[in-house]
């Protein structure tokens, strides 16, 4: 059986606030899994449902086939880093990985290998209390890796890193996929995920806006555009025209074409004798991309406030 | 039931058995001894029982005493159990409390998502601390009633043999005193499940014990002065140390630490059936 | 310079107590506390003291104590008695010989006197209330008592010739037929003995005696001296135990008492006293009792109200907006110090209100307790005194939290301090249990009493009077302040 987590039409209401409304979506193993939305669009009451927190008012949230409640030494299936601070500040973080490996019967030893990979063994024994916010992340991924699990869940795992640390925990998420494990990392900073996600999940107000490879989304984006530069923009403006395209001027020597492939391009501006100093397919950024998609599923966007 | 997906690296440190009850034993152990507060408060619980226990045989006097004086000097040196008490509720409550207060409670529950067993296996490692520390001091301070007492005058000659656990009563006011205070404890920690809050839950606490030995003083009526000696979780509680004058209208001293168990599985029960149920 | 004065720390500070929820409602519920509670204590009280009076009735209602040895005849309308005590006997307590003018022999009843003690003077006496005092004469003194209309004027003198004037009463409400003359009392011994958690008051009548010579009664009909003992009916054995289970007391010594004439010399021989006699229980501090429960919620908002800043390193953004951590402090304590008084002072009051009817069914009722109202000068006192009390604890309790920064130490630390000396105090020997009363906060508890200190009772807090309660919690609170205010300057937010 593969390792997966498995979200079927949840929905969680706090008194008035319908926090997660219907959101069914599983997240595969082998890829690093992006879970993206706008601030409240219900990412952390989603996480909380699959960790088994919180009851979901309908539906179920699955980890590896099995509600999280029912998973026997669960630690050593799923780790989690949902609240960084959540650790007592007069105990060492030594002790607090001590006792989660008391809890799920995993040896002394453990603790120490986690400490080395997430680079706080040097820290260990300080009371906690004292670490930076860097460093309680660092614990918190610690915690997660202890059971060495083949599912994560990180809730804004870059919070408080450094720019070393982000570089790294880049490579940890994805060095972690690539062993086959479920890895689902969420973020409401877009850019953050750029480069590591390979599939995307968004949210808002609760409900899916988009389930997708990252590809995909960028292909969707990009609208299959081809940028072109020439100085002389009147005359391939007709041609490309002519051959089919929709074609519009971006600038004094540029313009943009959209519903011809770039070699179709190329091949009528050469026909044409037109010289061209550039032609490149247009990519748009994986944020560009995202607002495109979330501009509806916004609760708190700028205008609203 | 093994991992899901085989071959994710060393599975060699992963040891198997144990079961839930046995994890959630180790790991709370290891939760209660990591925090510097617990030693203090261990430490506390003792030296507050012998330190008041001394005071009161160290300060009491034949003088005014009827004659044969029958004072109750079990129940004097046993009588630093009121003040340590509050130790004892401190570190229960911390003991639940802190994890609500930073959210560790999140970690807890994930890492022993069978929550009833874990929260069960917190109680007792707070009741076998505590039974450990109030056996210590429960012990040292009829120690010390021992030594101080003939030095105030009373002596086997005047019908107070030294303090012993051989002789009944005694041996039931100690081991009777060592479960009022495991009992205390797992009353605190079952509050603060419910209340979530550690200084509510302190507050709450200190307020049920304290003030209705102080209305019992106060109130005049004798039926109502019964009903609160009787029903109340300190009064009747602390009726298993009167090894003296045991008034027939008094709470028998095993059925008043009953009342005192009742209050204690009340609050536990509902802690371990709202833990299960309430979104951590 | 407004917005950055001190008026603004204390708004800001208030601002931040009166919007978190949780404390305002634990505010509102140590109110209902106070007077729940309160009601609840006043419902499970209960007193037979109307049932079985061990006081004698007085003129107004009022329990009062009347005994004496009397050697009188009856003068009708206007007169003056003169005599000289020769000797008087200390018996120890507080003996008293001298000339009286009284509504008959029952005790309880209307009277005017003019007595000299062994230690306190002269005093010129009337009705249990009045109580003139006239210069320091003891024995040997010549007394004199006129009766003129309504007027009756005492005087006294070192020889029978120069005359001072001790004070005069209108005793308007005297009958025309009155019993005037020569007594002699002493009051009784009250030996109060604790142990393990046993109070027993034992009262013992004790004698003094007297002589009196140079008498002479300048009346319409003079007449024979007649010999009477004025007391309250014997009909059960004076008991003012503070706890059930103390040894019944004997009864008063009656059999040596009594007069003597020879050659026109009375030795009077008599114990007793005469005064106002209530009863020790305190139906204030019944009715103020919830203010015990109520002021532990309070701590625990006092020690929550900084604490809490430090738990969540607001404490950083509250030095940022005022870097003047000592005001900060300051602000602090008048914020919550403020609001615990207010919240005393008016759970208190309603609960006195509504303890009244229902302690007067448990039979607090008069005569033993007569009805009291919020604006008598005690009841007032006890009221004010008391939330003073709470508010300086509470500030102690900041102070502490301050000091501790750790909100289940200090709320424990503050709770136990209140509640564990008065569990010991009702257990140790009288003299320690005072002291106990005396060094910790548990002592500002006497605020709540708004009768006389007394040792006969089992609530410590009745030991001490409630000036040196308030002391001793002030004290608490000023050394931990200063403690706070040092720390909070010193320490790295």
């Amino acid at each position: 059986m593969q390792p997966s987590i498995e979200v079927g039409a949840v929905r969680k209401r706090y008194r008035s606030v319908i926090a997660v409304d219907g959101l069914t979506f599983s997240v595969r193993p082998g890829e690093v899994t992006g879970f993206v939305g706008p601030n409240g669009a219900g990412k952390s009451t989603t996480m909380r449902v699959i960790m088994g927190l919180d009851a979901p008012d309908e539906g179920q949230a699955l980890v590896n086939g099995m509600p999280y409640r029912s998973l026997r030494q669960p630690l050593t299936q799923v780790g989690a880093l949902l609240d960084a601070a959540a650790v007592h500040p007069g105990r060492s973080a030594r002790d607090h990985l001590l006792w989660l490996a008391h809890s799920n019967g995993i040896a002394k030893r453990r603790v120490g290998e986690v400490l080395e990979m997430t680079g706080i063994a040097s820290a260990a024994r300080r009371r906690a209390g004292g670490f930076s916010l860097g460093m309680r992340q660092r614990l918190g991924i610690a915690a997660a890796l202890l059971g060495d699990p083949a599912v994560l869940l990180l809730d804004e795992p870059v919070n408080g890193l450094d720019p070393e640390g982000i570089v790294w925990i880049r490579g940890l998420l994805r060095s972690l996929a690539a062993e086959g494990r479920v890895v689902l990392v969420s973020s409401h900073l877009m850019s953050e995920l750029e480069g590591t996600a390979d599939h995307l999940i968004a949210v808002g107000r609760g409900r899916l806006i988009a389930d997708m490879k990252v590809s995909e989304l960028l292909a969707a984006a990009s609208k299959g555009r081809v940028e072109v530069r020439t100085t002389q923009r009147a005359e391939a403006m007709t041609l490309l025209a002519n051959a089919g395209g929709t074609v519009a001027a971006t600038g004094e020597d540029q313009l943009s074409v959209e519903g011809l492939p770039g070699e179709r391009v190329s091949a009528v501006l050469t026909g044409g004798g037109v010289p061209f100093a550039e032609l490149r397919q247009h990519r748009a950024s994986l944020e560009e991309a995202y607002m495109e998609l979330t501009r509806e599923g916004v609760e708190f966007s700028a205008s609203g406030r | 039931m093994s991992g899901p997906e085989p071959g994710l690296g060393r599975r060699s440190w992963r040891r198997h058995g144990g079961g839930p009850v046995g994890g959630a034993l180790h790991a709370e152990w290891t939760k209660l001894r990591t925090v510097p507060s617990t030693g203090w408060l261990v430490l506390g619980i003792v030296a507050l029982t012998v330190g008041l226990g001394l005071a009161m045989t160290g300060t009491l006097s034949r003088d005014g005493c009827e004659s044969p004086c029958l004072e109750d000097t079990v129940r004097l040196s046993l009588f630093g159990v009121r003040l340590s008490q509050a130790a004892v509720v401190v570190l229960a409550v911390l003991a639940v409390g802190n994890e609500y207060a930073t959210g560790m409670v999140h970690t807890s529950v994930m890492a022993l998502p069978r929550r009833a067993w874990a929260l069960a296996g917190k109680f007792a490692v707070v009741a076998v601390t505590v039974l450990v520390a109030a056996t210590v001091a429960v012990g040292v301070s009829l120690l010390v009633g021992r030594w101080v007492l003939p030095g105030r005058g009373f002596t086997a000659a005047n019908g107070h043999p030294p303090l012993s656990l051989a002789d009944e009563p005694t041996r039931r006011a100690a081991i009777g005193t060592v479960l009022y205070l495991v009992l205390i404890g797992l009353l605190s920690a079952g509050v603060a499940v419910l209340v979530r809050d550690t200084a509510g839950a302190i507050t709450g606490v200190l307020v049920l014990l304290y003030v209705a030995p102080l209305v019992a003083t106060l109130v005049s009526n004798a039926r109502w002065e019964r009903w609160l000696h009787r029903y109340t979780p300190m009064d009747a509680g602390l009726a298993v140390q009167v090894t003296r004058h045991l008034h027939p209208s008094d709470i028998g001293p095993w059925a008043g630490l009953g009342v005192l168990a009742v209050y204690a599985a009340v609050a536990v029960v509902a802690a371990l059936v709202v833990f299960e149920v309430r979104d951590a | 310079m407004r917005g950055d004065g001190f008026g603004a720390t204390l708004r800001a500070e208030w601002t931040k107590l009166r919007t978190v929820r949780r404390w305002v409602l634990t505010l509102l519920c140590s109110g209902m506390l106070i007077v729940v509670i309160g009601l609840l204590v006043s419902s499970s009280s209960g007193t037979d003291a109307n049932q079985y009076q061990n006081f004698a009735v007085g003129p107004d209602g009022q329990p009062v104590v009347d005994d004496f040895q009397f050697a009188h005849q009856t003068m009708s309308g206007d007169g003056t008695i003169t005599a000289r005590v020769g000797k008087l006997e200390d018996s120890g307590t507080d003996a008293s010989a001298g000339l009286i003018v009284k509504d008959g022999l029952t005790s309880g009843s209307r009277y005017v006197a003019l007595r000299v003690t062994p230690k306190d003077g002269v005093h010129l006496e009337s009705d249990y209330v009045t109580d003139i005092r006239g210069g320091d004469r003891t024995a040997p003194v010549w007394l004199r008592l006129t009766r003129q209309g309504p007027v009756i004027t005492g005087y006294a003198s070192a020889d029978g010739s120069n005359w001072t004037k001790v004070g005069q009463v209108t005793a308007a409400r005297l009958p025309r037929d009155v019993e005037v003359g020569m007594f002699v009392n002493s009051a009784p011994k009250v030996i109060v003995k604790r142990s393990a958690g046993n109070t027993a008051v034992t009262e013992q009548g004790t004698l003094s005696t007297a002589t009196f010579d140079n008498v002479r009664l300048d009346a319409a009909a003079a007449g024979a001296w007649e010999d009477d003992p004025v007391h309250r009916p014997m009909d059960r054995p004076k008991d003012t135990s503070g706890e059930s289970g103390s040894a019944g007391p004997p009864l008063p010594e009656m059999k040596a008492a009594g007069v003597v004439e020879r050659d026109g010399m009375f030795t009077i021989t008599g114990g007793g006293q005469i005064k106002p006699n209530p009863p020790d229980d305190d139906v204030v501090s019944i009715a103020l009792f919830g203010v015990l429960p109520g002021l532990m919620a309070l701590a625990a908002v006092g020690v929550l109200f900084v604490t809490s800043e430090y738990r969540k390193g607001m404490i950083r953004a509250t030095f940022a907006a005022n870097p003047r951590r000592g005001r900060t402090l300051a602000a602090k304590a008048i914020v919550i110090g403020s609001a615990a008084f207010v919240m005393t002072l008016l759970g208190g009051g309603v609960a006195l209100l509504a303890a009244q009817p229902v302690l007067q069914e448990q039979g607090f009722a008069p005569p033993a307790y007569p009805e009291y109202s919020l604006t008598d000068p005690p009841v007032l006192r006890a009221l004010l005194l008391t939330s003073l009390f709470v508010a300086i604890l509470t500030v102690f309790a900041m102070a502490l939290g301050t000091v501790l920064r750790h909100s289940a130490t200090a709320i424990t630390t503050v709770v136990v301090l209140i509640v564990v000396p008065v569990i010991l105090s009702s257990i140790l020997p009288l003299s320690v249990g005072r002291w106990v009363m005396q060094l910790t906060p548990a002592g500002g508890l006497a605020t709540w009493r708004a009768k006389p200190p007394t040792t006969t009772l089992a609530d410590p807090w009745s030991m001490i009077g409630p000036a040196a309660g308030l002391t001793v919690v002030s004290v608490y609170a000023a050394v931990t302040l200063a403690v706070a205010w040092w720390l909070v300057r010193r320490r790295d937010a």
